[in-house]
């Protein structure tokens, strides 16, 4: 009877096993492949950039040195960003977040607008803090 | 004591896969970096330097060569960048050819059938200037990473530009006709 007793509980702690071995199989995949890395969200963000001089609006804006108006075209939900240009020389001018955990940064260069005047834009984002 | 061994093999079995998995995913997904984005926008910026001001030669692509050069140093990016640019100069042609691959270049240009070879230095530029070309001669551009053959008009500004960007082992080609 013991040795019958000592078996069922074998058994129990062997599905009991089995269980955490599946959660952890399903764990880990769904952690694996739903994990946008941070790279990829760089690379949207730098999306944002091209649509903007694909409307014709960053270009103008990046000449005169407006920060505020490129910043005031983007809005990404559930994001908060920053943006400065800095010119040929590297002199920036512009927003910079503060000292924060995962700051994307994205840049796009440019020309100029009507003369040579080549400007690095760049793009901070962060994530709203909840 | 059959049950026991089954659970010790499972658990070393799910041990072993997820100590695997990061090596695996590499495979799947490999991250994707930055070089592909900014290689697309140099691609439609260059041809912009030439536009804005085509009365400047190829001082401000010069210019522009070196500026994205240390700022894709900045990213750890090395970023060579070959081009040749011609204008026409009264019924002939200048060839300017600007080699900035981080390496001394032995170019080979040929304009119909007139060749001309030289050996051009880091950041520095060549002038070549060729005459009686026709209206659409036909350019052939040699040099260590490429040879290009371009079909190009003797009454516009023609440009052909080499792009190449390495980190680690990532590398990106990009070559611009305009």
């Amino acid at each position: 009877m013991l040795v019958l007793g000592m078996k069922g509980y074998i058994h129990m702690l062997e599905v009991v096993f089995a269980g955490l071995i599946l959660v952890m199989f399903l764990l880990g995949i769904a952690a694996t492949f739903n994990r946008a890395t941070s790279s990829d969200i760089g690379l949207r963000f730098s999306d944002v950039l091209v649509e903007l001089d694909d409307m014709q609006i960053l270009r103008g804006l990046a000449d005169s040195n407006d920060y505020s108006g490129i910043e005031s075209e983007i809005s990404i939900l559930g994001f908060e960003d920053a943006v400065e240009i800095c010119n040929r020389n590297g002199n920036c001018i512009g927003n910079r977040p503060g000292m924060r955990d995962n700051v994307w940064v994205s840049s796009h260069f440019l020309a100029g607008l009507d003369s040579y005047s080549p400007r690095e834009v760049r793009l901070y984002v962060w994530r709203v803090s909840s | 004591m059959k049950g026991q061994f089954f659970i010790l093999g499972a658990i070393l079995l799910s041990v072993m896969f997820f100590i695997g998995i990061p090596s695996a995913v590499n495979l799947v997904t490999p991250d994707v970096s930055d070089m592909e984005y900014l290689s697309e926008n140099m691609v439609r910026e260059i041809p912009v330097v030439i536009n804005l001001e085509p009365s400047a030669g190829t001082s401000h692509l010069e210019d522009f060569s070196l500026f994205l050069r240390s700022k894709m140093a900045e990213r750890n990016i090395n970023l060579s960048i070959f081009w040749v640019y011609s204008e026409p100069s009264g019924t002939d042609m200048v060839l300017t050819t600007g080699n900035y691959m981080g390496t001394e270049e032995s170019v080979i240009l040929t304009l119909n059938s007139e060749e001309r070879s030289f050996t051009l230095s880091d950041s520095s530029t060549n002038q070549e200037t060729f005459g009686g070309t026709g209206s659409s001669p036909t350019l052939e551009v040699g040099f260590s990473a490429a040879k290009k053959t371009l079909n190009i008009k003797r009454d516009k500004h023609n440009m052909f530009c080499y792009l190449s960007l390495s980190r680690g082992n990532e590398l990106i080609t990009r070559e611009i006709v305009a």
